[in-house]
């Protein structure tokens, strides 16, 4: 993780945080991909950070938006593209989101976040191309 | 994400990971700031949140370093704000309603981790003034 400068504003269709809760892969997919798709939101997702927690467990994606961001990478909205997987362990959970994005025909990757919850534990890999 | 090239050295007012560890959201802010207005290096180029699931005891953990290439933020001028909630519904309205309220110029990071059965999530926001 680095920083990424984000012009904030008041209104949350300049810059917004947006979390997102899923107890799989798939329902993570789809609410990413829905919420990006929703009206209201500033042009450019800044980063995606991923966390995970809970027995069952459960994840949540951190989206940062922004109409501005001056320094770091970022993505216009509408052309970024979510692959998310779930394993039991971290590489298997990479691979197969990174598999997933291809898919996609991804031109750019951008970031590819695993994280660890639950009692096994079980990982979470969410990989962002455009 | 992306990398930063932060210039490495052995003294900790060159190169540092400062580690604060708390309960609440509340204790880590408190901590994190002393933290940050004790470090000598010259920019804040990263932050992270750790949790042990237990007891929801949490660590965030900051580097700062004299030489950053990538975007940093200068010591000093920065604000840490920390925020809990249960969902991301409320993370998101406590962290929004702490950054409206300090009318903040700019955002460097935001990131959330979960911990506990709960589960219980913790989110840090770092922002700094348009200099």
């Amino acid at each position: 993780m680095s920083f990424f400068t984000a012009t904030f504003g008041a209104g949350t269709d300049v810059f917004d945080i947006q979390g997102v809760e899923a107890g799989d892969a798939a329902e993570m997919e789809t609410k990413i991909n829905n919420l990006l798709a929703g009206a209201g939101l500033p042009d450019l997702l800044a980063d995606l950070t991923l966390g995970g927690a809970g027995a069952g467990p459960l994840w949540l994606a951190e989206l940062t938006l922004a109409d501005t961001v001056g320094s770091g990478v970022s993505i216009a909205i509408g052309s970024v593209l979510v692959a998310a997987a779930v394993a039991g362990n971290a590489a298997e959970a990479s691979l197969l989101a990174r598999q997933r994005l291809a898919a996609l025909t991804p031109t750019n990757v951008h970031k590819v976040v695993v994280a660890g919850g639950g009692v096994g534990p079980t990982y979470m890999a969410i990989a962002i191309g455009s | 994400m992306a990398f930063y090239t932060a210039t490495f050295s052995t003294d900790p007012g060159v190169f540092d990971i400062i580690a604060v560890e708390g309960g609440n959201a509340a204790e880590l802010e408190l901590r994190a700031r002393a933290a940050l207005a004790a470090a000598t290096a010259n920019a804040l180029c990263d932050a992270s949140i750790g949790a042990f699931a237990a007891g929801r005891d949490w660590e965030i953990f900051f580097t700062v370093a004299d030489s950053v290439t990538g975007v940093s933020v200068n010591v000093g001028n920065e604000t840490v704000y920390v925020v809990d909630g249960a969902n991301e519904a409320e993370v998101r309205a406590n962290m929004l309603a702490r950054l409206n309220a300090d009318s903040v110029d700019q955002v460097h990071v935001f990131v959330a981790e979960g911990s506990g059965l709960g589960p219980r999530w913790l989110a840090l926001a770092i922002t700094s003034p348009t200099e």
